[in-house]
């Protein structure tokens, strides 16, 4: 059984269709890339998994448990850690209470502590930044931060979106290095992507989306750059 | 110019008293962005049981705090979870009515049981007051409602700042996506922000009770008050609640000092309309 | 016959039956049809506000308020023939809402609620400390003693028939599919040319105006007019169970509510102080299953209408 089922999935935003018939699994310890044009639907697939939207037809399988029914907070405690597009940092709480605010949940909050250590040593500049508002750290701290307080509440299954929107290079290729450290350490890791090369080159397996459709499924390693641009644009 | 100096001094005592009327409705307002209409009514509600508690048990009225806080929070969570929670993101006008309808029911339970009666909760720190210089008068029970005031708003901040529950309620006022996604629970979050408003509302309304005569329906008039605290201060703003209760303090009583005391609410009213006119976002608050 | 057919025949039949109810000689079944005609045109004023202009306002009882005192002053101290004096606190109460629209119409939402409110609360206060019209002590409408009852009957069924009329035309108007455009979506409506002050402002307007006149009728029956009842919110208590029960926004739920209102209003007067409660009870419960109202609910439903201003 995969970790995650997606079946049949139909979502609608307003009266508009963003996804038809979606069907996806990620496996336990996979790192899966989720690709697509701006509008494909690729947020709408997120946001429906962590419970912000809910689907008009079809079904989420989490561990074998069904969650599309759930509230967004039920979805977390169960082990699921969405780091948001546009990274949303409170503006209201520093940097510490930001990722401690990430571990609000009992089981995470209990060990909050070990958790902050084990963040901070991932994200020194965090530890140094600690007392500092939130929105006052430059973008790729903030993203980093956004990371952090995703994994506060000790999450399975991880979420990045978009996360290197509006970033530097160098700041992107770190931010990836992370990321696979957290999933060779046993995180399974589901990532939404602009940067079609990039996302390819760390995943295991990778679904394009075009308007509201998978139109591309595989391992990486095998998709030709035709396949790739016709799944993305349909020419 | 000295004639003046009294009103002032205690417009600002009393403004203190206005900004915890004031800081419940400025915090719902702030997390799920609607009036509860009700606000006046609970602090009435907490008068009337100190009231209760007082004849039954023969207590000072500031010792019934200890009873009618807590009742209070119980009766604040309850009406978040029961009533409003299942008209949350349905917009502004459900929530609205809804709070109205509490208001009249809460308002003429009270008229039935406690007949239209003035009523006080008598003490005598209403009588005493403090002669300084022969310049003015404060009456002792203004001072004591300053530093409660202080001492509950400074309270909140630290609650608001430095505990979890505290920090929850800021980012679900900021970003409720956001929040829900660090596993909030916004409906409980909810409940207990209205728990914690109805016990700054039953901390005020005992105040009150204690300084002023009330009745039944007293409450209109508080919420009037508690509204233009909110206004005149800015939404989202601690310093603002107060500075907020300060001026509607000041100039109620210079109003009714200068026109009559007939007229005390409706300088007050006077001002809070110029406000919504000119800037409904208060003069220190954030669009 | 058509279904429209139908419908208009019925509505003439029981005009018709209810204009002879003064000739069944019982003043209780004209007093109660009297309080109905009255409750339901100051509904359905405050529906045009709240239902389709988007303005919930809690302070109609400005109007109410200012309808009334213009009745008792303008009859008893200048002797002012009784129905002018009824039609003069319209005018006054158009006159108020322009004077106040600058400032309340920049508030909206909530704070037009307050707003509204506040004016109402304030007028009483000025009104209960104003020695010519006698402060709190009230006034008593005298020249309203020699009327007849059924006279004032008439004049309150017309109101009625008036205001339910006025509503029906205004939204099988431009306005009102101007108002039907902003409430589905007031960005768009406003980017192809509807002026959206002015829709509202309009209504505001109107609302005003027949809720002064209804509201003097009110007082031809009462007789007697006090500042705090008459600037009170107990006004907008009753107008917010009698719309939100019949139906927001459809224009045969005011009269359904009226309806309802007075019925009850008459049932529980042996329980004083209950008849608030039990409102508003009443009132969440609705708003919680049925948030429609009856009149809602059944169109939703049965998708039918009596005076459905739904284009075919």
């Amino acid at each position: 059984m995969a970790m995650l089922e997606v079946r049949d999935l139909d979502v609608y935003y307003e009266k508009f269709q963003a996804l038809s018939g979606v069907e996806l699994d990620v496996q336990r310890g996979q790192i899966v890339s989720l690709l697509g044009a701006n509008g494909a639907g690729k947020s709408t697939l997120l946001k429906t998994i962590s419970g912000i939207l809910k689907p008009a037809s079809g079904s989420i399988y989490f561990d074998e448990k069904r969650i599309d029914n759930l509230q967004p907070h039920d979805i977390v405690n169960l082990g699921i850690g969405l780091v948001p597009e546009g990274r949303k940092i409170f503006s209201a709480l520093t940097v510490r209470e930001n990722l401690l605010i990430g571990s609000y949940t009992g089981r995470a909050r209990r060990t909050r502590n070990k958790t902050l250590e084990d963040v901070f040593h991932l994200f020194p500049v965090l530890k140094h930044r600690s007392q500092q508002k939130g929105t006052d750290l430059s973008g790729g701290e903030q993203q980093m931060l956004s990371i952090g307080r995703a994994l506060m509440s000790q999450p399975r299954f991880s979420i990045f979106d978009e996360i290197s929107l509006g970033l530097s290079p160098v700041v992107v290729k770190e931010l990836y290095r992370t990321i696979k450290r957290i999933n060779q350490e046993g995180m399974t890791v589901v990532l939404v992507e602009q940067d079609v090369k990039r996302s390819l080159k760390v995943a295991n397996f990778a679904y394009i989306l075009q308007e509201g459709r998978i139109t591309l499924k595989g391992n990486p390693r095998d998709f030709t750059e035709e396949a790739v641009k016709k799944a993305y644009f349909g020419v | 110019m000295l004639r003046f100096l009294e009103p002032i001094i205690n417009g600002v005592l009393l403004g203190g008293l206005y900004a915890v009327i004031g800081i419940g409705l400025s915090m719902i307002f702030g997390i799920i962005r609607q009036v509860n209409l009700a606000h006046g009514e609970l602090m009435i509600l907490a008068s009337y049981f100190s009231l209760l508690t007082l004849q039954l048990l023969g207590l000072h009225p500031l010792l019934t705090f200890l009873f009618v806080l807590p009742a209070m929070f119980i009766f604040g969570y309850l009406i978040q979870a029961l009533l409003f929670n299942r008209v949350m993101g349905k917009g502004m006008e459900p929530f609205l009515m809804i709070s109205f309808g509490l208001s009249i029911i809460l308002q003429n339970a009270l008229l039935l049981i406690f007949t239209p009666d003035a009523r006080s909760l008598k003490n005598t720190l209403v009588i005493q007051s403090l002669n300084v210089y022969d310049l003015f008068h404060v009456p002792l029970i203004y001072i004591v409602n300053f530093a409660v005031s202080i001492l509950v708003i400074g309270l909140l901040h630290q609650f608001m700042k430095r505990t979890y529950l505290g920090w929850a309620i800021s980012a679900s006022a900021e970003d409720l996506s956001a929040a829900k996604l660090m596993g909030i629970n916004p409906k409980r979050v909810y409940a207990l922000a209205m728990g914690i408003a109805a016990v700054t509302a039953a901390i005020s309304g005992v105040l009150v009770g204690m300084t002023f005569t009330f009745y039944p329906h007293s409450g209109t008039q508080y919420l009037i008050i508690a509204f233009g605290v909110v206004i005149i201060g800015g939404l989202g703003s601690l310093p603002g609640t107060f500075l907020g209760g300060l001026i509607l303090g000041i100039s109620q009583l210079a109003g009714g000092h200068i026109i009559g005391p007939g007229f005390q609410l409706l300088s007050g009213y006077i001002i809070l309309l110029v406000v919504l006119t000119i800037r409904p976002q208060g003069i220190l608050g954030r669009g | 016959m058509s279904a429209k057919r139908i419908r208009f025949i019925s509505i003439l039949l029981a005009l018709a039956v209810l204009s002879t109810i003064p000739l069944w000689d019982s003043p209780y079944v004209m007093t109660v049809w009297l309080l109905i005609f009255v409750y339901a045109a100051l509904a359905s004023m405050w529906n045009l506000l709240a239902g389709y202009s988007g303005m919930i306002s809690l302070g109609q009882q400005v109007f109410i308020g200012l309808g009334g005192y213009t009745l008792a002053v303008l009859s008893v101290y200048y002797g002012l023939p009784i129905f002018l004096s009824v039609l003069l606190g319209g005018m006054i109460s158009v006159i108020f809402a322009v004077l106040i629209s600058l400032p309340i119409f920049r508030m909206k939402g909530v704070y037009f609620a307050i707003g509204t409110w506040i004016i109402a609360e304030a007028l009483g206060i000025c009104f209960s400390n104003w020695g010519y019209v006698r402060y709190g002590m009230g006034m008593f409408i005298q020249p309203a003693y020699k009327l007849s009852m059924s006279s004032v009957y008439y004049a309150a069924m017309i109101i009625c028939i008036g205001s339910i009329a006025l509503v029906y035309v205004l939204l099988r108007s431009k306005l009102g599919l101007a108002l039907m455009a902003i409430r589905d979506d007031d960005i768009a409506s406003e980017t192809m040319g509807v002026n959206i002050f002015r829709c509202k402002f309009t209504c505001f307007l109107v609302g005003a105006f027949v809720t002064g006149i209804a509201a003097g009728i009110l007082y031809l029956n009462t007789i007697f007019i006090q500042p705090f009842e008459a600037f009170g919110i107990g006004w907008s208590v009753k107008l917010l169970f009698i719309v939100i029960i019949g139906g927001i926004g459809t224009v045969e739920g005011p009269i359904v509510g009226a309806v309802i209102f007075v019925l009850l209003q008459q049932y529980l007067s042996e329980y004083v102080g209950y008849n608030l409660i039990i409102l508003g009870i009443i009132t969440i419960m609705v708003l919680f299953f049925a948030p429609k109202g009856i009149i809602g609910t059944i169109q939703n439903r049965f998708r039918v209408g009596l005076l459905s201003v739904r284009r075919q």
